[in-house]
């Protein structure tokens, strides 16, 4: 499968709307598709928002074996591959961390709810 | 005529009395205030960008300012080389021109509007200094123009102040950025996207402005702030924001985050942070490449 940046986002690579748009796509994609490939017609995106959103956050959902074997990119631009993988490094490190992207706030509201779940199913 | 006596360290410890003497220049009812720094003796990037928003406060309400310079010759002739003499007006202490990159140092300046040559110097001082990978540039480059235009939105005008020194002993560089707008607690509540019970501090909206996601501008992603946290944390830095009556403290090479209710009420936003440049080993985003 091939996802044309172009084609999908127009000239809207700014923010994590727009990365939405192409993560939905690629998650849509993930079971069907043996391989996904993102063309990026080499425009510069230098948007750190849109590239967390559209592949930065797939690192809590997929290893990055898996990633690597699914996801190419094409026509892309040095400074942006550059982006994008420190992106992915420190989202594959929060990972580990058992971060999982959630600010600290968010985490206590996550295990607040699970508590009173679990207190309600006892 | 009201004259405000410096105390002898000017740096973020002391901000309460900055903020205090702050507060007293806006406030009196006199015609003239003198900047007594008489007794001082050491200045960082915060105690000028304090200094000078002080000064700024009382040009805008048209009042006379007086200046009576310090009395260590150490700290004169740097108030010279970071600008402070002449953004002061003391036009025969000119600061001389120096090479940002080479020192690490971005002379005090007040500037307008998003100024992407101030952003690139900055990052080329980070790159020269730090090492930094092409990614982590980029990713810094495009941090600190969000946060740039975070200052521009938050404070409804668009002017700011800009220090940046380098501390070759310390190992640090210290950069700090204030605006005298209204301040991030208003900025957030007018943006309409947040509940009064978000926003009940001031403290509580500066942690808030630096959550991913978190903007008063509609649509927008706000991770400038975000980003540059995490770069700190990384880093094993130090960022502080002032904003209201609050004053949060991050202190990632301590792993401490402290909040404080200030002495005085700062109407726009502080950032203030410290860089290692000693702490390349810490980069882990530095080598790996996944695509």
């Amino acid at each position: 499968m091939n996802i044309i940046l172009q084609d999908i986002c127009k000239k809207q690579t700014i923010t994590r709307d727009d990365g939405q748009i192409v993560v939905e796509m690629i998650i849509d994609a993930w079971d069907r598709e043996d391989k996904i490939t993102i063309d990026l017609s080499n425009i510069l995106v230098a948007s750190v928002s849109f590239l967390d959103e559209a592949f930065g956050k797939l690192a809590f959902n997929y290893p990055k074996e898996a990633l690597t074997e699914k996801l190419s990119f094409t026509n892309i631009q040095e400074y942006d591959k550059a982006l994008l993988n420190d992106i992915l490094s420190s989202r594959y490190h929060q990972k580990e961390l058992g971060l999982n992207g959630l600010s600290k706030a968010k985490r206590r509201k996550k295990s607040r709810n699970s508590k009173r779940q679990t207190k309600m199913a006892a | 005529m009201l004259t405000l006596s410096y105390p002898k360290k000017q740096s973020i410890a002391f901000s309460d009395t900055l903020l205090k003497l702050y507060a007293l220049a806006k406030e009196t009812s006199e015609d003239e205030i003198n900047f007594n720094l008489n007794k001082s003796d050491s200045l960082t990037p915060f105690g000028i960008i304090m200094l000078t928003a002080t000064i700024y406060e009382c040009h805008r309400r048209n009042k006379k300012c007086s200046y009576r310079g310090p009395q260590n010759q150490t700290l004169n002739d740097f108030l010279t080389e970071v600008g402070f003499h002449t953004h002061f007006g003391l036009d025969d202490l000119k600061a001389p021109k120096i090479d940002a990159i080479q020192t690490g140092a971005v002379q005090l300046r007040k500037t307008r509007g998003l100024d992407p040559m101030l952003i690139e110097t900055l990052i080329d001082i980070l790159d020269h200094h730090l090492k930094i990978s092409p990614g982590v540039k980029g990713f810094l480059q495009m941090s600190l123009i969000e946060t740039m235009t975070n200052v521009i939105d938050h404070s409804g005008i668009e002017d700011y102040f800009v220090c940046c020194w380098n501390y070759p002993d310390k190992k640090q560089i210290r950069l700090c950025i204030a605006d005298l707008g209204m301040g991030i607690r208003a900025s957030l509540r007018g943006s309409g996207k947040y509940s009064r019970h978000s926003l009940t501090n001031d403290c509580r909206a500066i942690i808030l402005s630096t959550e991913e996601g978190v903007s008063s501008r509609p649509g927008r992603a706000g991770l400038g702030l975000t980003h540059i946290k995490r770069f700190l944390s990384v880093n094993k830095g130090q960022m502080c924001i002032i904003s209201g009556k609050g004053k949060v403290f991050w202190k990632f090479d301590k792993g401490k985050t402290l909040n404080a209710t200030t002495a005085g009420f700062f109407e726009g936003t502080i950032v203030k942070m410290i860089i290692n440049t000693d702490k390349e080993w810490r980069y882990f985003m530095s080598d790996e490449k996944i695509f």
